[in-house]
């Protein structure tokens, strides 16, 4: 090797045994304190047979289903077109007539594929609803769905 | 060495260099993927690709990093050295499958370009905890990618050594990416304190040796220099006229083993002085090949022989014995009274040069 080429290699490891313990260090001082786990998605709700309403947006096709009995509701969205966005969170707002406006989530979508959410008894009593989906990572509201009596 | 074109010029030491590798290479994969299997059944086989071949890679990439100053410290592990390239392409491939398969897995199902999606799923650059470690990984292989690419003894002749030597050290710059893609991956989703020491340990080994290393090659290069070598008080007896002009001190007779040589770096020439058969030659230092240190290799059957990858010149006119056609420049020694004078003024390639006789 050149006494340059050399000289080159000697400053780079010396430099180097500076640096990359700075950025090991820094990585581990930089720990969560929290453990980050992919999510967890439970198994999915059965299909309610009778369906309300059906509404179209985008990318999605949303589905307002409810049992034989009329007590249970659900939510049922497909996804057309595989997203490129890895964490949507599907959220439902609703207004109430003595506490005004109110938002839950109701769980996160995949990339692709049909999805379900079953509504709590209290929330299935409003008529009216929206359902809106976020993209959760960078915090920008992907679509707005309105389902009305 | 070769005067014809060959893609790889097998010899038997290249067979058994690969095969060893080959068979380190399944043997890892086969006991890696046995071990998640047992102790992460619901592994899937696209993850598991993804461990395999990732920490394969790394791993391979921390011994290729070794053996440069392992060969400095210790010439036992030359043999390594002499076929290091296929360990470097073995691992760019295999790093090449852990990048494919990541890239299919994370960035293939959406609806977006899988590249561009590696780089806009996750734009935190500001924080080191949510940093989008997967990039590094990417900038790394396309680095590993020109150094295969251009790993053939082809890219070598026509880049010249300097050149492809320098275009190789970027291999530093892709170990110092991977060390943060895979530190940054380890705390962003496994946080296993045992693989943070793995790769700790990995870090300082690594940088010790190559530290070490570069230390002791200052200090031979420093004894190297004129301004270094220590005169002796003998020379001062000698009528310094009887050496002729231009040459200066080099060293004793017996500094120099037999069969072997003395590094001098004079006036800027870095130079191999051998001695042989009660003789001395001395020629440029810098092998043509990939510029090794020829005045660390030794005489083998009448010739120079390079540590590195064995090509050999005549120490009396720096030529490769026929039909290679590889040269280096000869310098003119003087011996006078057991003391070795040289003449830093290189002859061309190739020139023909009397060696100095001892004891003459």
């Amino acid at each position: 090797m050149t006494l340059t080429l050399r000289k080159i290699h000697r400053y780079t490891w010396f430099a180097f045994a500076f640096l990359l313990p700075l950025g090991w260090l820094a990585a581990i001082l930089a720990l969560p304190e929290t453990v980050w786990q992919s999510p967890v998605y439970l198994g999915q709700p059965p299909q309610l047979p009778n369906l309300l309403q059906s509404k179209e947006s985008g990318d999605f096709v949303l589905n307002l289903r409810q049992d034989s009995t009329e007590q249970l509701k659900q939510i049922e969205i497909f996804i057309k077109k595989p997203q490129v966005n890895p964490s949507t969170v599907v959220i439902i707002e609703t207004i109430d007539p003595i506490k005004g406006k109110k938002e839950q989530p109701l769980g996160l979508l995949g990339s692709r594929g049909v999805w379900r959410f079953n509504l709590d008894s209290l929330t299935a009593k409003y008529p009216d609803f929206k359902i809106r989906l976020d993209d959760n990572i960078q915090h920008l509201p992907l679509r707005s769905i309105t389902f009305e009596r | 060495m070769s005067v014809i074109y060959d893609p790889v010029h097998w010899t038997p030491h290249k067979r058994l260099y690969d095969w060893l590798l080959l068979t380190f290479v399944v043997l890892y994969l086969a006991l890696f993927s046995g071990l998640q299997v047992v102790l992460f059944p619901q592994i899937t086989m696209e993850t598991l690709v993804i461990r395999a071949t990732g920490t394969l890679a790394f791993l391979m990439l921390h011994i290729i990093l070794c053996i440069g100053p392992l060969c400095r410290l210790d010439k036992r592990f030359l043999p390594l050295l002499y076929n290091r390239r296929h360990f470097g392409v073995a691992m760019f491939l295999i790093g090449l499958v852990h990048g494919a398969f990541s890239i299919f897995q994370f960035h293939a199902l959406g609806n977006a370009d899988p590249i561009v999606s590696l780089f806009v799923s996750n734009t935190q650059f500001g924080s080191l905890v949510r940093f989008p470690f997967q990039a590094l990984g990417f900038f790394a292989l396309i680095i590993l990618f020109v150094m295969a690419a251009t790993s053939h003894d082809f890219w070598l002749k026509n880049l010249t050594p300097p050149v492809w030597k320098t275009l190789h050290i970027g291999v530093y710059l892709a170990y110092a990416l991977l060390l943060m893609h895979v530190m940054l991956g380890v705390i962003q989703l496994e946080q296993s304190p045992v693989l943070i020491g793995l790769i700790g340990f990995g870090m300082f080994t690594v940088i010790s040796l190559h530290v070490v290393a570069a230390y002791q090659q200052m200090k031979k290069d420093r004894a190297a220099q004129p301004s270094n070598v220590q005169y002796p008080i003998s020379n001062i007896q000698y009528p310094i006229s009887k050496v002729p002009a231009g040459f200066v001190y080099a060293c004793r007779v017996s500094d120099i083993p037999d069969n072997r040589a003395k590094m001098l770096i004079i006036q800027g020439e870095n130079i191999a002085l051998f001695k042989y058969d009660n003789k001395l030659s001395a020629v440029h230092n810098l092998c043509k090949h990939q510029n090794g240190p020829l005045s660390e290799g030794k005489i083998i059957d009448g010739c120079i022989t390079c540590p590195w990858h064995g090509y050999q010149y005549l120490p009396e006119n720096g030529q490769s014995p026929p039909p290679f056609t590889e040269k280096v420049c000869t310098y003119d020694v003087f011996v006078e009274d057991a003391q070795v004078y040289l003449n830093p003024k290189p002859y061309p390639e190739g020139t023909a040069r009397p060696p100095a006789l001892i004891g003459s």
